[in-house]
């Protein structure tokens, strides 16, 4: 679903992300940690095709993300770490909007809208403008929009950042369904005891490098995620 | 602390002028040099207006022994410039700046921020109030009396003039942060007043020489009102022409002011800095809805940026104001003007071309798209991870602002057309669609000089609106298209003795603003489409 190869960015010549490779298969999610600054929004964006990068290639289902963007972009959804969303509309209108660019039908948006309003609590709250909600209200409805297309692919840089715990739980079931169905989910965190519950596969960057990557259970062994990361970062 | 506060309100303002905002880099030395030429020409272009208006006063009240009046309106002017100039600014820098909430939580008192807010206000006040100031004390210098008193006290004045501004505008700020907590739409309540504003602005200045004439005929009399009913207007007025105690009076006046329209904001500053705004919550219900095209989806959502911000519909939606007014001025005034006009030998050669000059000055007040790239700030994450297409976007913003512009333009120019009674047909065609087109080359250009200056990181919607290189150009750059038309037709006409007639003239200018637009679209389908998509 998603394949990173020879992934290479740099800011004023230093490296951000040097040389990185990963495979994403559908019904995966695919947990991706490491220290600030490590380079893993650069990798996330780039992978959304936000971000130019220098060497590599980025595939989604496919489709290579540099030269066909609008193809891969129409099958994924991102979340950024800080849902800046539009100020000046509701959220049902911000919804519309993002429902209207992906061409969602009124039907099929009127249902998930009702199914993933009522799901979050939000659903009394979409009349208000995203100005007065609190960022947990906002990350919430950025998820929504992510759900609101069907996509195959949900790109997702630290999710769970301000969600209180009955959403947290609640996106984790999002996740996993999603990926029973077929999709992948590809996101950053720093909550390692999320990523051990949760993901089937892990990669640890570090300055740029990935360092190791694999499923669960051949990345940590026998010890705890916290223990192998602390050692790789040591 | 203080003074650090105040180095980052100044950097935030002159940010634009020193450093490149899209490398993050400094500008080279003839770059800032640039920006500065061009600040300084405006302030010295609009100064000039104020030096005029004021001579037409000075001219009637200085010789008749009523220079205090002279200054009393010259303040009352400069007053009224400075409110209007910096009202809404300062609702938006005090109340709605992003970095409101963290510098809140820093160890700083909170009347240290909103005084180095409010030093803010008191420079911009003080650049509004003195553009009329300036001038019109330096004609009094060079028509009435040039003592030590009359140097002294006036530049005092001006300074004090500004504190009295800064309170008024802190003050009407307050009243429309107070109104934003409880009602929804205040940006259109908003920009209905600022629009109301600007109508009264407009009539005073229609009627200005029919004012002189009424203040020259009533002096006394009306010496007498201002006098008792307006005491602060004397009191500048008096005290700008050496009156001592006045002088006092007017100083301690905008003291008080100064001190009592901190004193309120102070005590309201941290609970209305940091409330929701629009506090009053609605319930969801459930309506059908109807599905968008793409294009009309982000058509939408212009049209809702648009008309959320009070700040962005007055300062760049001027023209349809201007329009309305003007088309029916025109149409009402229209035939009395064309009987003085038709005096004029030949005028009816010129009036096609000078058609075309007033809507282009008119329609280069709209720079709708001129900020647009930058207002979206740090939104825009969303239009770039969507599958849509930047040119897409992009010609979302050109044609929102077009759809506005084309049809005030077409209305000024309709009005124009059948108020001077353009008979020839064709030509009449000619100069409405010149027109039309030409907002949509206004749109372009805006639209690209934001692509190559933008500005996504500011905290105050203000900066790119209001003091962002793409609004200013595009808005002067189109008064200097405009001027050049006509100017080019006239040399033509006049210089080189070229008469290919006004008809074809206004023919030739449709074609080349549509060739300038094919061009800008292509640019922007190519070039602009890479740059939106690296911002």
């Amino acid at each position: 679903m998603l394949e990173i190869k020879n992934l290479t960015k740099s800011y004023d010549g230093n490296k951000v992300v040097d040389n990185l490779s990963l495979s994403i298969a559908p019904g995966e999610i695919y947990g991706f940690i490491g220290h600030n600054g490590a380079g893993k929004t650069t990798t996330i964006k780039s992978a959304v095709g936000i971000l130019e990068f220098d060497q590599g290639e980025i595939y989604i289902d496919g489709k290579n993300i540099a030269t066909e963007a609008l193809e891969c972009k129409k099958i994924i959804a991102y979340i950024p770490d800080n849902p800046d969303l539009y100020d000046f509309m509701t959220g049902i209108q911000y919804l519309n909007f993002v429902a209207d660019i992906f061409g969602v039908s009124a039907q099929d948006r009127q249902e998930k809208i009702k199914y993933y309003g009522d799901l979050f609590e939000l659903t009394g709250s979409l009349a208000n403008s995203i100005a007065s909600y609190s960022h947990g209200m906002k990350q919430k409805l950025a998820i929504i929009s992510a759900w609101i297309h069907s996509p195959k692919l949900i790109i997702m840089d630290e999710p769970f950042v301000g969600l209180d715990p009955k959403a947290s739980h609640i996106v984790k079931g999002m996740m996993r369904e999603l990926c029973d169905e077929g999709g992948a989910i590809f996101f950053s965190t720093h909550v390692l005891e999320v990523a051990e519950k949760l993901c089937d596969k892990i990669a640890i960057i570090k300055q740029g490098v990935l360092i190791k990557q694999g499923t669960m259970e051949e990345v940590k062994g026998d010890e705890s995620l916290e223990a192998v990361f602390l050692e790789l970062e040591d | 602390m203080f003074k650090v506060l105040v180095k980052k309100q100044f950097m935030e303002l002159f940010r634009n002028s020193y450093i490149n905002k899209k490398t993050g880099k400094a500008k080279s030395r003839g770059q800032i040099k640039a920006s500065f030429f061009i600040f300084a020409f405006l302030m010295v272009l609009l100064a000039g207006v104020f030096f005029f208006m004021s001579a037409m006063i000075g001219s009637t009240l200085i010789p008749m022994g009523m220079a205090w009046l002279y200054f009393s309106i010259v303040g009352v002017m400069a007053f009224l410039l400075g409110v209007f100039g910096s009202v809404f600014n300062t609702y938006a820098g005090i109340y709605k700046s992003n970095d409101n909430e963290i510098l809140l939580s820093l160890p700083i008192k909170p009347s240290v921020i909103l005084g180095s807010r409010l030093l803010s206000v008191y420079a911009l006040s003080f650049l509004y109030t003195s553009l009329v100031l300036i001038p019109g004390t330096i004609y009094y210098w060079i028509a009435g009396d040039c003592g030590i008193l009359q140097i002294v006290c006036p530049v005092i004045l001006w300074f004090a003039m500004a504190f009295a501004v800064s309170a008024v505008t802190a003050f009407l700020g307050w009243v429309v942060a107070f109104f934003a907590r409880r009602i929804r739409n205040t940006a259109i309540i908003s920009t209905i007043l600022g629009g109301g504003f600007f109508v009264i602005y407009f009539i005073v200045c229609q009627n200005f020489q029919y004012y002189i004439e009424a203040i020259a005929e009533n002096a006394g009399q009306i010496g007498d009102t201002i006098k008792k009913a307006f005491y602060p207007a004397y009191a500048f007025g008096e005290g700008a022409c050496g009156g001592i105690i006045e002088f006092l009076v007017f100083l301690v006046i905008s003291a008080v002011l100064a001190y009592l329209a901190y004193l309120l904001m102070a005590r309201t500053f941290i609970k209305m800095a940091i409330s929701n705004k629009g506090a009053k919550t609605k319930e969801y219900k459930e309506k059908t809805v109807k599905a968008k095209s793409v294009g009309k989806a982000l058509l939408w959502k212009e049209a809702k940026r648009f008309t959320s911000s009070t700040t962005y519909m007055l300062n760049c939606g001027l023209l349809l104001v201007i329009a309305v007014i003007g088309a029916v001025a025109i149409i009402w005034k229209g035939p009395d003007i064309a009987q003085v006009l038709y005096l004029i030998p030949d005028i009816e050669e010129y009036l096609p071309v000078g058609i075309i000059m007033l809507v282009f000055l008119a329609a280069s007040t709209c720079v709708i798209s001129a900020p647009s790239i930058s207002l979206e700030g740090k939104n825009i994450w969303i239009l770039q991870s969507l599958p849509i297409k930047a040119y897409d976007v992009l010609s979302a913003k050109t044609k929102f602002h077009f759809i506005l512009s084309a049809v005030a333009s077409l209305l000024l120019s309709l009005a124009c057309v059948f108020a001077f009674d353009i008979v020839d047909g064709a030509c009449a065609v000619s100069v409405c669609l010149a027109t039309v087109v030409y907002s949509y080359v206004i749109a372009d250009i805006g639209l690209i000089l934001n692509l190559k200056m933008p500005n996504l990181t500011w905290t105050n919607e203000t900066v790119p609106v209001k003091q962002g290189a793409p609004v200013v150009i595009t808005l002067f750059g189109g008064w200097l298209v405009a001027m050049l038309v006509f100017g080019a037709f006239l040399g033509l006409r006049l210089g080189l003795g070229v008469d290919i007639g006004a008809s074809k003239y206004c023919d030739v200018i449709l074609i080349i603003l549509v060739l300038v637009h094919m061009l800008c679209d292509k640019w922007l389908k190519g070039t602009g489409s890479r740059i939106f998509a690296s911002l």
